[in-house]
């Protein structure tokens, strides 16, 4: 047919073409790209992004989706439940009514709609499951309770609390309510948010709609993180922002999606519903989200409707919670319901009461110190205590032990194991007796803390007694990580913490639990031990039958103790996607079991594996917020943040954030020297996680101090054979490497190959991080064919560890191409440094120096091959990258501005290689430049100024200086002096130079 | 006799109430004209029934625009226009009656007709036809002629919305009709060099997989031979889904939109016409390749292994 006429384009955008004409449309658009595109603007312009036609206004409330799918049969089983009726559907799925056999009860079962592309199934399933998991935890009077969680076919499904409920704005339209009433409701609904952001739980989708008033007056809120789970992958942002949540209450934030929406966005919607369920009116004066974002961003909230009886401050309050910037909101919901609160009429008489119940309870505590006197014998038990755990039988027969396995490092572990448990014995019985005083002396607290806390102390002496136990059998592998181990106790501050105590598992009523209980508490003190005695698999043996036992008992509690060594095991045995699923199982029987402790341990650890191991980085970063709500929920712990900080340091590391890195590294090493002690093992993995970052920030000098003494504390306390040395040890001879110190990265990378492939196999990426090292420096050393070889048996290790997507296959793969170029293997390293260009971007960012460093290697390598034009996209865009970044990582940029000077010279642009080189030789990056570095730039903006006719005398000067510095470099660079020599030689007479001014 | 002398004084008689003089003899004029403008004749005793239907058609249509006053049987008589020949005369509640009634009032010129359609319809026309970015001359431009051709017409051209079919929303077809005008203008006026970017390569950019990335350097040819052919054995209308998704830029709802099926079969198609074109690449690629196997070092051969999930990926990392 031909080109389309106005009535088949007219059709065509209604979407009523008859089907007999449709295909033939279709046939003409197949081979017409004008019409095609025709077509295209006029749908664009027809139904711009922000909303489908016959969705004019985006503020209202979205269509509910239309069921695709059949409605459930009533009888349908779905997880336990049988389905009774349908109840309604929304934007997220469908809810039924449904009979739970085993509880005798009826529930609301909702059916979550997991994305329409089928492609996303897994991913948005595996998603939802755990926003789904998430919103179990919260528990909670005005929470809506999610009573199960599981999947049907593709859909996830949520049993939740059937509630025969209003919602709030039908609420609102049943009845005029004083503004104190509603005002009384939203605090409610407030104080569920509190809950669930205390759970590290953002709701997303706040609104009238959500919030359900109970008959019994009850507010609850429900649907939590759904609208950002549903549809994680909104294919159409950013003009139709999330799938399901609703524009008008959305914060700008959550309309923005390079925004990361927080709780202060819940603070934003909230207060929009409160302002609506109180004026009646929205906020905000729009008719579309453009509108809306406008008035938002310029903050123009409308006048309060005239004849309104809500006073000036609830609405200063309000208004401050629709900021458009979250730092202007309140810092959290609950000081935003602490301000709603804050009604002037009432506080004076509120503050008279707290005065008086100050009074009375000074007067209780002086009475009670005064009657309990003279009772400190009573709590003198704790040394006897000890005495049989720690004692001096049990320490000789250690020492035997270790010494007896003829290591040479034997003696220095047993000295170092004994320090650390005398300093740990002292502490525990310090606080053993202070705790039995604080009741029994000073009756300042009731038995029943006594209790917990002397539980808490118990389990902490059974720990010590395990690890002696281990130790007086010790074999040479115990040894090895004997000082690991002892350092590895968990800290006894916990014991006296009364916030964290109050969240101890819940004693075991009668004496079968009590029993079970015990065998767990066995389980988990020996498994501990023995991962800190690095035996994994024997620990990983150990664990799981007790964790089926303690699901089978359904002790959650207990499960997610025994869930979290599991998991970090499974981890050490490389095995990092079992490990985050055994983590996440840990987290959720925590969260359910309330185990706050191992909740905040098991999302610190999770940062680590979904973060630095499968890089995952956007899963980690929420990781890292869910785990400090749940530190901040133990009342906070300094020692978590800062383990926490060390795996928020190392995640800003990978993604080329070494700013960043460097103050969370700093933070947190100072605070667990402070805890450990400067000379511990925990002060020395950061110290060489922060040396890494210092290298990064090319004060290399720093990183050489980190590094050295890290690997000091590690070989005193672990002896020279342990992996851990040999791991210090390589973050070493990069230092060395930079510093030029061949022999001495050769020496120490042939020994920690040496000590991996002993300890950890030959396929470990340990293995693979030592031969690279070492293919490296002997290349240099001029032997390229064993080299290669070792790169090559270093690149399969990586793929089979890492698979070929991971960063670090890609920078092995760089790598290689290095030694290939250096090889004259041009179009070889070309076309392996293009294939990582990619894939290094799509992992670590824009921004990142890694993706720099492989473009400019792309660009020398064209210019290796004489193709100038071809270089020089590569080199301008390393040039961008480096250019776009606040600092200067790994002092990229000098070699960079000399690379695109040397280009520009060989294509005849000597004006713009000198622009370059100019900052080069004046060192306008700042960085330390190496003496190779300052001559070539020197030598290339000689010849730039030259051959530009810029300033001749100047660039006979620069040749000079230039000249002297190769001279004073060694052998590697007289090639280099006889090529200047020779252009030197070629040049006109210095005679005929004009000198620079006369011109 | 009343029939007749009604019909021929439009000009005059502007209310639709009427008073009927003859008390005995229904009424049944709006039947009679529909049946004329339908070009048949009708049994005299089904005409009051036909009448009460199109009465009610005729009063809901005019409760919906207030002080327009377009004569009666001269909007059902435009009704019977629309319908097509064989379609029942029930058929005609199927139209957008109101849409139809403004539009034949506008086209006829009726001062409030013009008002109600300058005000509820333009608008959103303007902002879509704002939305193609002609130059400020061109949108003018495009605006004078919209209006010209719709509202007043031309000698050999009556006025467009005469011809308006009622079957889709009147707010839709304007905005259409005032697309294709404008997309018309800025071709001719562009002279448009005739891109032809029928190129779906752009799925293979190596900006997205690394696997791919390194085939692509490596086998480029081998590659671009199978995705051309694998792209050839795709439908038509597989092809101008991919094109219109990842070089035109569409959405899902417009997609869907255009082809007049909900978001979720249009997914459906983009997903299936994908899958389609993956897996004809691969096999292609995997029967290439075979031949020159010798050449694979262990790298590639764990590549070409992986091939199916870096396509999927490609492909799919486009449509999110």
């Amino acid at each position: 047919m031909a080109c389309l006429d106005e009535s088949t384009f007219v059709e065509l955008l209604m979407g009523s073409l008859p089907p007999a004409r449709a295909s033939e449309v279709d046939a003409h658009l197949d081979t017409c790209a004008s019409c095609r595109r025709m077509v295209a603007q006029g749908l664009r312009a027809q139904s711009p992004d922000e909303g489908p036609p016959g969705e004019a206004t985006a503020l209202t409330p979205p269509r509910p989706a239309r069921g695709e799918d059949a409605p459930l049969e009533k009888g349908t089983a779905v997880g336990r439940y049988l389905v009774l009726e349908r109840l309604g559907s929304g934007g997220m799925g469908v809810v039924y009514s449904a009979y739970d056999p085993e509880l005798d009860r009826r529930v609301a079962l909702k059916l979550l709609r997991v994305g329409v592309l089928g492609l996303e199934v897994e991913e948005g399933r595996a998603h939802l499951l755990h926003e789904a998991q998430a919103m179990a935890r919260v528990s909670h009077p005005h929470v809506v309770p999610i009573y199960d969680v599981g999947t049907f076919g593709e859909n996830v499904f949520l049993a939740m609390e059937l509630v025969e409920a209003q919602t709030l704005r039908q609420w609102l339209k049943a009845a005029p309510r004083p503004w104190r009433q509603v005002l009384a409701l939203f605090l409610d609904a407030g104080r569920g948010l509190t809950a669930a952001h205390a759970a590290g739980v953002v709701h997303g989708d706040i609104k009238p709609e959500n919030l359900l008033v109970g008959r019994d007056g009850r507010v609850r809120v429900t649907d939590f993180g759904l609208a950002r789970s549903a549809n994680p992958l909104g294919e159409d942002a950013p003009g139709t922002p999330v799938a399901g949540g609703t524009p008008a209450y959305m914060s700008p934030e959550q309309l923005d999606p390079d925004a990361h929406p927080d709780a202060r966005s819940d603070q934003f919607a909230f207060c929009v519903a409160l302002y609506e369920a109180l004026h009646g009116e929205r906020p905000f004066a729009a008719a579309t989200v453009r509108e809306l974002l406008a008035e938002i961003r310029t903050g123009r909230v409308k006048p309060a409707p005239r004849g309104s009886p809500v006073p000036p401050w609830l609405r200063r309050v309000m208004v401050r919670g629709l900021s458009v910037d979250p730092m202007d909101r309140y810092v959290s919901m609950e000081a935003l319901l602490a301000a709603l609160q804050h009604d002037p009429a009432a506080r004076w008489a509120r503050r008279l009461k707290v005065a008086g119940g100050a009074a009375l309870l000074l007067t209780a505590v002086a009475i009670t110190h005064a009657v309990g006197s003279r009772r400190e014998q009573v709590c003198a038990g704790a040394g006897k205590e000890l005495a049989t755990v720690w004692g001096p039988s049990q320490q000789a027969a250690i020492q035997s032990a270790f010494l007896a396995t003829g290591k040479p490092y034997a003696g220095a572990a047993w000295q170092r194991v004994r320090r650390t448990l005398d300093v740990y014995t002292a502490e525990w019985v310090t606080t053993r007796t202070t705790a039995c005083e604080a009741t029994r002396v000073r009756r300042e607290q009731p038995e029943e803390v006594l209790a917990r806390r002397m539980h808490c102390l118990d389990g902490r002496l059974a720990e010590v007694a395990a690890l002696t136990q281990l130790f007086a059998r010790a074999d040479a592998g115990t040894v090895e990580l004997a000082a690991r181990a002892a350092e590895a106790l968990p800290p006894l501050q916990r014991c006296s913490d009364l916030v964290a105590l109050a969240a101890r598992a819940p004693e075991p009523v009668d004496a079968e639990a009590r029993a079970r209980t015990e065998a767990l508490r066995r389980t988990l003190v020996r498994a501990r031990a023995l991962k800190a005695a690095g035996k994994y698999a024997e620990a990983v043996a150990l664990l799981e039958p007790a964790v089926k036992s303690a699901k089978d008992a359904g002790d959650r509690y207990g499960a997610a103790d025994l869930l979290l060594p599991l998991g970090e095991l499974q981890e050490e045995l490389g095995d990092p996607r079992k490990a985050e699923a055994t983590l996440f199982e840990a987290v959720w029987a925590a969260e359910a079991g309330r185990n706050d402790v191992v909740a905040a341990r098991a999302w610190t650890s999770l940062v680590h594996t979904s973060g630095e191991v499968l890089e995952q980085y956007a899963l980690a970063w929420r990781w890292k917020e869910r785990a400090e709500a749940a530190i901040e929920r133990m009342g906070g712990d300094a020692v978590l943040s800062a383990q926490l900080q060390v795996r928020t340091g190392a995640l800003h590391f990978v993604q080329g954030r070494y700013t960043e890195a460097s103050e969370q590294q700093e933070a947190a090493l100072a605070r667990l020297e402070q805890t450990y002690g400067p000379d511990s093992l925990e002060a020395a993995d950061v110290r060489l996680g922060l040396g890494s970052t210092r290298i990064a920030q090319h004060r290399v000098d720093d990183a050489l101090k980190l590094t050295e003494q890290a690997l000091e504390t590690r070989r005193k306390a672990l002896g020279p054979d342990h992996p851990d040395v040999a791991r210090a040890q390589m973050n070493l001879t990069e230092v060395y490497w930079r510093q030029g110190n061949l022999a001495r990265v050769e020496e120490l990378s042939r020994t920690a190959l040496a000590v991996f492939e002993r300890a950890l196999g030959p396929g470990h990426r340990d293995v693979s991080t030592a031969l690279e090292m070492l293919a490296a420096v002997v290349e240099r050393r001029g032997r390229g064919e064993e080299a290669l070889r070792l790169q090559e048996r270093a690149l399969d290790i990586t793929l089979q560890v890492e698979g070929v997507e991971s960063s670090g296959t890609q920078i092995v793969l760089s790598n290689l191409a290095n030694l290939l170029a250096r090889m004259g293997r041009h179009e070889e390293a070309l076309a392996h440094h293009m294939a990582t260009i990619a894939p290094l971007e799509q992992r670590l960012g824009p921004q990142h120096p890694f993706l720099a460093r492989a473009h400019r290697a792309c660009g020398n390598n064209y210019r290796d091959m004489k193709r100038y034009q071809e270089a020089q996209p590569y080199l301008l865009r390393a040039l961008a990258i480096l250019e776009s970044r606040q600092d200067d990582p790994y002092g990229y940029r000098t070699g960079t501005w000399i690379d695109l000077g040397r280009n520009w010279l060989d294509l005849k642009q000597p004006r713009k290689a000198a622009e370059v080189l100019e900052l080069a030789v004046a060192n306008r990056s700042g960085s330390k430049q190496t003496q190779g570095e300052r001559a070539f730039s020197r030598y290339a903006l000689a010849r730039a100024l030259w051959e530009g006719n810029l300033d001749r005398p100047r660039a006979l000067r620069l040749a000079e200086e230039a000249r002297e510095m190769f001279t004073g470099m060694g052998e590697r660079y007289v090639k280099v002096v006889v090529e200047m020599d020779a252009w030197r030689a070629s040049l006109p007479r210095p005679a005929r130079v004009p000198a620079a001014g006369t011109r | 006799m009343q029939a007749l002398h009604r019909g021929n004084s439009r000009n005059r008689i502007t209310g639709g109430g009427v008073i009927v003089a003859l008390v005995s003899t229904p009424d049944v004029s709006l039947a009679q004209a529909f049946v004329a403008a339908r070009g048949g004749t009708a049994a005299p005793e089904s005409l009051p029934s036909l009448q009460e239907r199109l009465a009610r058609v005729l009063d809901s249509a005019r409760s919906a625009w207030p002080g327009v006053e377009l004569n009666g049987p001269r909007y059902v008589g435009h009704l019977a226009r629309l319908l097509a020949g064989e379609a029942p005369d029930e058929d005609v509640e199927k139209l957008n009656l109101p849409d139809v009634y403004l539009a034949r009032a506008a086209a006829d010129g009726l001062p409030a007709a013009l008002k109600a359609f300058e005000a509820r319809f333009l608008p959103e026309v303007d902002a879509a036809v704002a939305r193609l970015k002609l130059p400020p001359t061109g949108l003018d431009e495009v605006r004078q002629l919209l209006r010209q051709r719709m509202l007043v017409g031309s000698a050999e051209a009556p006025a467009r919305l005469a011809a308006y079919p009622g079957t889709g929303p009147l707010s839709g077809w304007v905005r259409a009709a005032a697309l294709w005008l404008a997309l018309d203008w800025q071709r001719q006026r562009s002279g448009q060099a005739q891109v032809d970017d029928g190129d779906l390569s752009v799925l293979m950019a190596p900006g997205d997989d690394p696997e791919l990335a390194y085939l692509k350097t490596t086998y480029r040819a081998e590659f671009n031979a199978s995705f051309a052919a694998a792209l050839a054995a795709l439908e038509p209308r597989q092809r101008n889904f991919l094109r219109l998704k990842y070089l035109d830029g569409l959405s899902i709802d417009q997609l869907g939109a255009l082809y007049g099926v909900h978001r979720s079969t249009a997914a459906r198609w983009v997903v299936g016409a994908q899958e389609a074109l993956l897996q004809e690449t691969r096999r292609l690629l995997t029967d290439r390749l075979r031949l020159t196997r010798s050449q694979l070092d262990s790298v590639l051969r764990l590549i070409s292994s992986q091939l199916d999930v870096s396509l999927s990926r490609l492909l799919r990392s486009r449509l999110d």
